[in-house]
């Protein structure tokens, strides 16, 4: 393979894994702070695509310029889930948390999954997609499709400012101290169940845009909502679960792994490569690779 | 012991009873006979390690596709040699055996979340390998099964109950040894019962190993059953999750809990699949939600719980 080729499959899987950074952020976010697993996390990924579509086809509008609607949208829309989902649902009863999280939302990724394939249905639809083609620009002599170019440059950005977020501001470190000691943090006065909607509305945020930008790469249709959950949860393991870093550094890991298997065996055994390096990492170390306890 | 001899005949007669039912009744009977049996047994096994333990096993599917593909790869010579049918289904059970065996040393290590997280993994993994090894698995089309007399939904339904009373025997027996003892203890605390000497990871190791041999048992006679094993039908969502939900939904170590969700949760899809034409899904999701609000302890507990008036249970903040 010439060095184009391995640059070329080195970009796609770098724009693809920091796509899956940011899902797996949101994921792993929404876990250390609550200790909920969110199945439907997924979800919120399609449905930023389907939102993204809906306004794109009514304004006639390019995606990227929706792209800052999204954000506070479903910011919103993550605290919403937080406080009538995880709060009336999953906190009603203290015993087994972790079951019911999985079952809730599961079954809330089934109820919205199975509602938005009725719906793109009507709208004779069959999956979402929003591919722009822009002419492709010319770098050094390497010809660069502009759509992904642009995505590619947005997510490294995105992930650099959600770290800057979590490292830096007064937000970052109380969802940080939250996540390393529920009860201390309570105790040096910050208010949990607050840390708990405020991630789960970062989660969505990010899943949003995630999604408006899977769907400028790729088609997707709305039963892959478990589909993105589970690869931001191999992405979660893999980097080690309530780790920042861990889950762009795992993104990154699996998304050039699949870029590699798609250009080498095919784009269906792209998945199957991510799931078998989640078990390798397991066997060597069981906490991920920036877990810190298990 | 009084109550175990009027339990023993009871239980005879009534399975004799449905035993019988295939001699007078229509194929659609027989069919949902079939399904019945087939997912008490899957919730059953279940039950076997994820109900004892507290580990949420999302993975479970898994070992019954393995088994589901197993039989028809090996009666049918998709490998290039063939054997008799009935090696071919004795067989089964032992790769799900063999893989849960290879598979507890990543996933075992694993802790609470951790563990239901990164077995999860292993529904996808299986789809996608079912798919995209298709000149043994025949791809996204599946493998056919042609159907003799031998074959089909009777024969399946008879293997299926009797696997079904097999597993609810071992969950019994196991419930009651020194191993579902062990393995209570790690559900309450596992570091305070390996203080006590107990190897956790090689009790976990051996029930989970036992369950994934009966979901493939399960698997290989469900694709006999059917007469067709394809990555869609034996690998999605609804199957891979459905012995959770149900054990869920029935109330987690108990016997009484996974036969009771097999069967409503069974019941309850047919049920839906027949009557509602469009968000079956959506309405199967609204049912399971309803279970997370009014029953998370699971349907056998209710009863229980309002008798004993709610008790006021300390939060665990950081579990």
């Amino acid at each position: 393979m010439s060095v184009e080729t391995h640059l070329t499959i080195i970009l796609g899987g770098i724009l693809l894994g920091g796509i899956y950074g940011l899902i797996a952020l949101g994921l792993t976010m929404v876990f250390g702070v609550s200790r909920i697993l969110n199945v439907a996390h997924g979800d919120f990924v399609i449905l930023g695509s389907i939102f993204g579509l809906i306004v794109t086809t009514l304004s006639g509008q390019s995606p990227f310029l929706i792209l800052p609607l999204i954000p506070p949208l479903f910011f919103a829309a993550g605290i919403l889930f937080e406080k009538t989902m995880v709060r009336r649902v999953i906190m009603r009863n203290t015993e087994n948390t972790l079951a019911v999280s999985i079952l809730a939302t599961l079954a809330f990724a089934m109820i919205v999954e199975d509602i938005s394939f009725f719906g793109l249905g009507q709208a004779g639809l069959n999956y979402v997609s929003l591919q722009v083609f822009l002419q492709p620009i010319n770098i050094l002599g390497f010809i660069i499709p502009t759509t992904r170019f642009i995505s590619l440059i947005a997510t490294v950005m995105l992930a650099l400012a959600a770290r800057m977020i979590i490292q830096s501001t007064t937000f970052g470190r109380r969802l940080r101290a939250t996540i390393q000691d529920r009860e201390l943090a309570e105790v040096v006065g910050v208010n949990v169940s607050r840390m708990s909607a405020l991630s789960f509305g970062f989660g969505a945020a990010l899943a949003g845009i995630s999604g408006l930008f899977l769907a400028m790469i790729t088609s997707l249709t709305p039963f892959q909502g478990l589909q993105f959950t589970v690869i931001a949860l191999t992405v979660v393991i893999l980097g080690g679960l309530g780790s920042f870093t861990g889950s762009i550094v795992g993104g990154l890991v699996i998304g050039i792994a699949e870029a590699y298997t798609a250009f080498l065996w095919g784009t269906n055994w792209a998945r199957v490569v991510a799931i078998i390096v989640m078990i390798a990492v397991l066997v060597v170390k069981p906490s991920g690779i920036f877990g810190g306890r298990r | 012991m009084n109550l175990w001899k009027t339990i023993i005949p009871v239980t005879a007669v009534a399975l004799a009873a449905v035993a019988s039912i295939p001699l007078y009744s229509s194929p659609y009977i027989i069919s949902l006979l079939f399904f019945l049996f087939t997912f008490v047994g899957l919730a059953i096994a279940y039950d076997i390690f994820g109900g004892f333990s507290g580990y949420y096993n999302l993975g479970f599917g898994a070992f019954f596709a393995i088994g589901a593909y197993t039989f028809p790869i090996l009666s049918l010579g998709r490998l290039g040699f063939q054997t008799h049918p009935i090696i071919a289904f004795i067989a089964a059970p032992l790769f799900s055996g063999v893989a849960a065996f290879l598979l507890s040393y990543p996933f075992l290590r694993l802790r609470g979340a951790y563990f239901a997280v990164a077995t999860f993994g292993l529904i996808p993994l299986m789809y996608n390998l079912a798919r995209n090894l298709s000149t043994i698995t025949g791809g996204a089309s599946g493998i056919q099964i042609v159907i003799t007399e031998f074959f089909g939904m009777l024969p399946g339904f008879y293997i299926a109950m009797a696997v079904t009373v097999a597993a609810a025997v071992t969950h019994h027996l196991i419930g009651r040894s020194r191993v579902g003892l062990a393995l209570r203890s790690i559900k309450e605390d596992e570091d305070v019962a390996s203080e006590y000497g107990i190897n956790g990871f090689a009790v976990k190791r051996l029930v989970y190993v036992i369950s994934g041999m009966y979901a493939g048992l399960l698997g290989a006679n469900f694709g006999f059953g059917l007469g067709v094993v394809s990555p869609d039908g034996v690998l999605n969502l609804e199957i891979a999750l459905a012995p959770l939900i149900m054990t869920i939904f029935g109330g987690p170590a108990s016997l009484t809990g996974a036969i009771l969700g097999g069967s409503l949760i069974t019941l309850i899809q047919e049920f839906l699949w027949l009557n509602i034409p469009f968000f079956h899904l959506a309405t199967y999701g609204l049912i399971i939600l309803l279970v997370a609000i009014f029953a998370p302890q699971g349907v056998v507990r209710i009863r229980f719980r309002r008798r004993l008036g709610r008790v006021p249970v300390a939060a665990p903040l950081n579990t």
